[in-house]
């Protein structure tokens, strides 16, 4: 009796610690996400400025470089422009926004800030664009600034957290 | 009567100190103050009919029926 006693109770603390592990990987997820999301709106700005390519073309040709979560949504957005279904730029990047919201780890205001953006994508000349994508860089790099500054105050908490929890619900119930 | 609750009472009381050190220096000020009224609260339901227990003996060790 006591054998399963204790064998539950380390399933139990090692659960909670994995919890409390996957909290604080969520911080340096996001971290990672802005970091990809600036080098794919880089590229893009490359590929529209410089090269003129079509916009599903270089939203195609993105979603295959960049790190996978965000390359899931550029290839929805890159297909839904294919497709032609009727939607406009905006339309279309909003809803594959929408689709791939639970693939990405950002937070409303990161989405917030895409979702303008997409607003002005590809609806003006290439001087107003340039201008757009640096407003675009610059708001992500704010971003990537404050979710540092979380991650290094909330990731050691949960980490603990995690571990201490499952002791305590342990100690409860021994 | 075991000497058992005794030190899982001093285990709460070190994991919920723990607790409320990482809370507090992590800014959730507000958070850690909930864990230490919970561990209170804990703590409290543990020993309630113990200390209704010693009350009882009290009142029948002096007779004050």
């Amino acid at each position: 009796m006591m054998s399963i006693k204790i064998i539950c109770s380390v399933i139990i603390v090692v659960c909670s610690t994995i919890i409390g592990f996957r909290a604080a990987n969520r911080y340096v997820l996001r971290i990672r996400q802005i970091r990809a999301l600036q080098l794919a709106f880089a590229q893009l700005e490359s590929e529209i400025i410089s090269y003129s390519t079509f916009l599903p073309e270089a939203v195609k040709k993105i979603s295959g470089v960049v790190q996978e979560d965000i390359g899931v949504l550029f290839n929805e957005f890159a297909d839904r422009l294919i497709d032609k279904s009727g939607d406009s730029v905006s339309e279309a990047w909003q809803e594959s926004l929408r689709v791939c919201k639970k693939y990405l780890h950002i937070n409303s205001e990161e989405i917030e800030i895409l979702t303008a953006f997409g607003g002005v994508l590809g609806a003006s000349d290439k001087e107003s664009q340039r201008s757009y994508f640096e407003i675009l860089q610059n708001q992500l790099k704010n971003q990537e600034k404050q979710a540092e500054a979380a991650c290094s105050k909330y990731q050691n908490m949960y980490k603990s957290l995690g571990l201490l929890g499952g002791l305590t619900i342990v100690i409860l119930l021994f | 009567m075991s000497v058992d609750i005794i030190f899982k009472i001093a285990a709460i009381g070190i994991l919920v100190s723990v607790l409320n050190h990482v809370l507090n220096r992590a800014g959730r000020e507000e958070i850690s103050m909930m864990v230490t009224l919970a561990g209170i609260v804990v703590v409290l339901l543990m020993v309630i009919d113990m200390i209704s227990n010693l009350f009882n003996n009290i009142k029948s060790i002096f007779q004050l029926y």
